[in-house]
């Protein structure tokens, strides 16, 4: 294991080596970079999607969601910059012939009020369309995040549940299968970080605070060859930096918990951004009542952020934590207290550096991530634990070669280190005692060419090799876009996908309660996917999209968990199983403007195969409807409703119930029973179809320097009663079946205040 | 257990859906067979699952016995081998008169041997299943109190002793440790199996979940001790359960059916416990005197053992018993009582007793089931008084033999007898550890 990891270490210095070169080479072009930032006068948030333009040299660039910038100095001389944004009052700008950073402060100005037509730049999604080859992917900005109906609070991962390609099997859970994939297939990265297990109290909250978040950025498939990790999504949420003039705040009251945000300047144009979220239920059951409620959960978030000259270095950390400690048993004389705990966390570090080189932008990369489950009967009777560890250290240089080539070339290192025990100090036994330490060496190279003016390919490779497994992966990936008009292509994607660390729990389960993770060796297989993807995507009125998109995907050494498995062994805990899921979908959005919102339709089937047995995953859903809309709303509030439609999703009936007996060693005779089920074939039944209405509204003033927004949300508004589980009685006569089901009608409210 | 919380919560939350009638649903042969080495006659259990159906529901009920019972099946045994069974082909016969059961004499197989069942029903319904006979080689069976009688009887101190076991060089899957009251084999206190051939069992274990957290181990009873290693069908038939949410997670090794058919091998040993004695009212007592003119003449070495969680007035009092005693043959005919042996084992309460009003912590009764020794017949007998706190002074004592039904009548054959406390912990200040050696 150290030698693989020995090996991982020289393939990262020999990828920082070829980067330097490269950047070294790209240097001797004496060519040099301006970059800058656009941010709202008197808040600290970028403005996203300005047009930066350079008079009279027909350079032009749009920010990104950060409001960041770049481009090609075209001459050595002082530079006079046109900026327009919707919404922002234009405004122009001069730029030093020896400076090369700018920022810039853009005054609001309404569009409704303006009696001017104000050009704006492009949106995101635009800008991808008119640019970039890369398809099935969605771009959430942290408005849209916050605006969306939720459970308690905003969260991003309900938010994306109504994306299209996206199955959220029930309310009570925020994971999500992609195009037929399983919840373990998404990548969830928080600054480019990893997440293993991003959820609180059972799978029912996210992570992430939407208060620190610029944008989302999530891909359904055919992802370009600088993602790797995961067959079926990559979910890539960017933190924003924190205000570099001054201490700013934001915090939110919610049934569910509260929290602070608080960001400002630091020495030398840094900057800081730190937020912190806890549950307070058991504060209030502690102080109210006489009972305990033994669980919390707990955030803190932060990033502080330091321009180096042209470049800029980030640092991002996360700490999360669900505890529930449950008392069983209180000390006394002639016994040890025992606890039932149960707590599982995430811990993130990473810093990257961006740095302008040549015409390019060289990005580094150091991260560490930490997952831990600990479920134990404290302190020596049980005790579960399972512990991922992933440590990464990746570089890219994105740079244009010649005219319509832009070229990414890269490479990482990660360093995966899973533990996994169960153990009875009370009775001296070790029941499960397994390792993996796996070394994940990769290189990328992807390239944006344009060969004409209706063509956009984007060809690239990815190499994956995983020594402990034995493994050498080639990935080749290409997409391409045929313009038909210049608001109308023809896409396509195919690509090969590997994923080195598998989730154990089983992902049919209906709930998410923790994932425990385990990684590829010589006994657990690197899983595999293929990917084709074909469709178009139109754009009318300049913000309204219009994408439609089939796929086929196949699923190859899938870790299908093997019931028969023997504990004492490491290599058996799977069954491989394959897959095959396709379908299409279809996404009307519309970007801007007083009403805005989506409609995401996925029609999509899958098939699992282990072994002689092929049935359909518990997230095979034909059909998918998701409508979300953003408008005024009344008493002059801002107002989202969603509507959700799911057709029935698979489960296993029961056909009837034995008596499990128990035999005594002592009698030699059965002398005692369970009832279990007896099970019809997997997953061969169907719950009724879902749907559910939700609604929200929130406003917004300003009072005492501090900007209001309380809200109200409402879910499942009509209470449908979608089926969640059904439970079986097969002793009674006649045989009845009951059952729970989903969220009720759920009102609740808040208040989120910023200053 | 898992299904348990999201249950309870969403009750609460007023998710609960309508109940729906369904149609009855499938009949599942399900075949219980195990093959025990140390057990010559082994009992098969053939059934049909529950399906929401009536028809051929038996007249019999109660715990064991097959509410829809196969008739007339025919359950064979073949043995493919190597070994001693090699060739042979064995019928179990149905039992008369308990429908369901078939029970037979089948070869005695060696440790590694196969056996191959199967089981054909009238309709034609066959289900077949395959085992492998484990055998246990040189066990090491230990406590550090270790045991005077052979290997088979463990003096287990609660408080620092612990139950080790090895396997080590048997051949098998994994093993399961149970342990039940001597006095009845049906009352399961410890269930445990582990997927390898050791496990250690410390004295002072608790069973958190029990109330708020009971002790496995009770000072002053005996329990049945059984290791049994099982081939991996028997293995997985105690280790998985069907999950209520997927209907998966039983594992199934029969084929046509559900169930098990598995081997097993067993040793059995009788632990005895004991443990440190603080309370004055603990320690060792004679009862002395005649009843129906025969010599009734027992010692009590008793133990005051309280929960972490108990929160009772009384408290819990456990003890072996040891002597002579009357043997009711015929509780009609006095004349037929005759004097007996028994080392048992018997539970019992500090602070109350039959005649005495209100809490008194000397009042005290005691009732134990013997079985064990020389009795004819089982007889519970009830033991109650108010204790003399001085050590070594005499007090009387009622012994009665329940009789009627259940054995809770308490008018049955009253006696008064004489008791004494000849040792507590106020006669010794180490006395706990000396009790415990001496016996």
């Amino acid at each position: 294991m150290t030698k693989g990891f020995r090996r991982g270490a020289m393939a990262l210095r020999w990828v920082l080596a070829v980067s330097a070169v490269a950047a070294g080479q790209l240097q001797a072009q004496d060519q040099r970079t301006v970059t800058g930032v656009l941010r709202v006068a008197g808040d600290t948030a970028g403005v996203n999607g300005a047009l930066v333009i350079v008079l009279g040299t027909g350079t032009s660039t749009v920010t990104d969601a950060a409001g960041r910038f770049s481009f090609l100095r075209p001459n050595d001389g002082p530079l006079a910059l046109a900026i327009s944004a919707l919404g922002f009052r234009p405004d122009t700008v001069s730029l030093a012939a020896d400076a090369d950073t700018l920022e810039v402060r853009m005054v609001r100005a309404p569009i409704q009020l303006a009696p001017l037509e104000v050009e704006r730049g492009r949106e995101i999604p635009r800008a991808r369309f008119e640019d970039l080859a890369q398809l099935s992917t969605i771009t959430l900005g942290a408005p849209e995040l916050r605006r969306v109906p939720s459970v308690l609070e905003p969260d991003v991962l309900r938010a994306i549940q109504l994306l299209p390609g996206t199955v959220a099997k029930n309310d009570f859970s925020i994971g999500f299968n992609v195009r037929g994939g399983e919840d373990d297939q998404n990548l969830i990265q928080l600054d480019g970080i990893p997440v293993f297990n991003p959820t609180h109290l059972a799978g029912l909250f996210s992570t992430f605070d939407t208060d620190a978040i610029s944008q989302t950025d999530f891909l359904t498939g055919g992802f370009p060859a600088g993602y790797s990790g995961r067959l079926s999504s990559v979910l890539d949420i960017q933190l924003r930096d924190g205000d570099s003039t001054r201490v700013r705040g934001a915090g939110q009251v919610s049934l569910l918990s509260s929290k602070l945000l608080l960001e400002g300047p630091l020495p030398g144009r840094a900057s800081f951004l730190v937020s912190a979220r806890r549950t307070y239920m058991d504060a209030v059951v502690k102080t109210f009542t006489s009972y305990e409620l033994p669980y919390y959960f707990t955030d803190l978030l932060a990033k502080a952020t330091l321009p180096t000259g042209a470049g800029k270095l980030s640092v991002t950390g996360y700490w999360g934590r669900d505890a529930l400690s449950l008392n069983l048993v209180d000390s006394t004389e002639t016994a040890d207290r025992v606890d039932l705990d149960l707590n599982w966390g995430n811990r993130l570090l990473g810093a990257s550096w961006q740095l302008p080189v040549g015409n390019g932008i060289l990005r580094t990369r150091a991260s560490l991530s930490n997952y831990t489950t600990t479920l134990g009967l404290i302190p020596d009777l049980v005790r579960y634990d399972n512990a991922a560890l992933l440590l990464t250290g990746a570089s890219a240089l994105s740079f244009r070669p010649w005219t319509g080539h832009h070229v990414e070339v890269g490479g990482s290192v990660e360093r995966y280190q899973m533990r996994l025990d169960l153990f009875s100090p009370a009775l001296d036994a070790s029941l499960m005692h397994s390792r993996y330490r796996t070394a994940v060496i990769s290189g990328f190279v992807d390239e944006q060419w344009s060969p004409s003016r209706r063509v956009l390919l984007r060809p690239g490779v990815r190499v994956e090799h995983v020594p402990q497994a034995g493994f050498t992966g080639f990935s080749p990936r290409v997409a391409a876009k045929f313009f038909l008009t210049k608001d109308m292509a023809i896409t396509g994607s195919a690509g090969r996908y590997f994923q080195p660390v598998h989730s154990i729990r089983d992902q049919e389960f209906p709930i998410t309660i923790w994932e425990s993770w385990i990684s590829a060796d010589r006994n657990v297989a690197v899983a595999k996917s293929d990917h084709v993807v074909l469709g178009i995507e139109a754009w009318f009125a300049r913000d309204i999209q219009v994408t439609l998109e089939g796929y086929r995907k196949t699923f190859a050494n899938l870790a299908s968990p093997n019931p028969v498995q023997d504990l004492r062994k490491q290599g058996d805990e799977f069954d491989p199983a394959t897959g095959v899921s396709s379908g299409f979908d279809f996404l009307l959005r519309k970007h801007a403007g007083l009403v805005r919102g989506w409609v995401a339709y996925t029609f999509g089937t899958a098939r699992r195969t282990v072994g002689d047995l092929t049935y359909p995953p518990a997230h095979d859903r034909r059909h998918t409807l998701n409508i979300v809309v953003q408008m005024p709303g009344p008493l002059r509030s801002a107002m989202a409703v969603r509507w959700g439609y799911g057709s029935p999703l698979p489960y296993t009936a029961f056909v009837g119930e034995w008596e499990h007996r128990r035999y005594n060693p002592i009698t030699h005779a059965f002398d005692d029973s369970n009832d279990e089920p007896v099970a019809g074939p997997r997953n061969g039944s169907r719950y009724p179809y879902y749907t559910r209405l939700d609604a929200g509204l929130r406003w917004t003033f300003r009072k005492w320097g501090v900007t209001w927004e309380p809200y109200l949300q409402a879910v499942n508004l009509y209470n449908r009663r979608n089926v969640f589980l059904y439970f079986f009685d097969y002793k009674g006569i006649p045989p009845t079946r009951t059952g729970l089901s989903q969220m009720p009608l759920l009102p609740t409210f808040g208040l989120e205040l910023r200053f | 257990m898992r299904i348990a919380p999201i249950v309870l919560c969403l009750a609460l939350a007023g998710c609960e859906l309508t109940e729906v009638t369904l149609n009855a649903g499938e009949r599942t042969v399900a075949v219980h067979g195990i093959l025990d080495r140390n057990n010559a006659q082994p009992v098969f259990i053939v059934e049909y699952s529950f399906n929401g159906d009536t028809t051929g529901r038996g007249t019999a009920r109660g715990e064991g016995r097959p509410q829809f019972p196969i008739d007339n099946a025919t359950v064979t045994l073949s043995y493919p081998g190597p070994g001693p069974c090699t060739g042979r082909t064995d019928t179990l016969p149905a039992r008369a008169g308990s429908p369901g059961f078939y029970s037979g004499v089948p070869c005695r197989m060696d440790p590694g041997e196969r056996a191959l069942l199967r089981v054909e029903t009238r309709d034609g319904q066959v289900v077949t299943g395959e085992t492998v006979m484990p055998g246990i080689i040189s066990p090491q069976v230990t406590t550090k109190q270790g045991g005077p009688v052979g290997d088979t009887l463990l003096n287990l101190f609660r408080e620092t002793d612990t139950v080790r076991i090895d396997l080590g060089s048997s051949i098998g899957r994994g093993i399961e440790v149970e342990a039940r009251r001597q006095e009845n084999a049906t009352d399961l206190e410890l269930f445990l199996f582990n997927d390898s051939l050791g496990m250690s069992i410390a004295g002072s274990v608790l069973n958190p979940f029990d109330n708020e957290g009971t002790f496995i181990f009770r000072p002053g009873r005996y329990y049945r001790l059984a290791v049994a290693l099982g081939d991996t069908n028997y293995f997985d038939y105690v280790r998985s359960v069907g999950d209520p949410i997927t209907g998966r997670g039983y594992l199934n090794h029969l084929k046509g059916g559900i169930g098990v058919f598995g081997s097993v091998d067993v040793r059995e040993y009788l632990l005895k416990v004991g443990g440190r004695q603080t309370d004055p009212r603990e320690g060792l007592y004679t009862i002395d005197g005649t009843v129906r003119s025969l010599s009734f003449h027992i010692t009590l070495e008793l133990y005051i053992d309280r929960d972490p969680g108990f929160t009772l007035t009384s408290d819990p009092l456990f003890g072996f018993v040891q002597g002579d005693v009357v043997d009711f043959t015929s509780m009609l005919n006095p004349a037929q009582s005759i004097g007996r042996s028994v080392d048992q084992s018997g539970d019992g309460v500090f602070g109350s007793a039959p005649g005495v009003s209100g809490f008194n912590p000397q009042a005290f009764q005691f009732s134990f089931l013997a079985t064990s020794g020389t009795l004819s017949l089982p007889h519970r007998f009830n033991i109650s008084g108010v204790r003399n706190p001085t050590m070594g002074q005499p007090f009387p004592v009622t012994v009665r033999v329940p009789v009627g039904n259940g054995g809770n009548n308490l008018q049955g054959y009253p006696a008064t007898l004489t008791a004494v406390q000849i040792r507590g912990p106020r006669s010794s200040p180490a006395v706990s550890s000396q009790i415990e050696r001496a016996q």
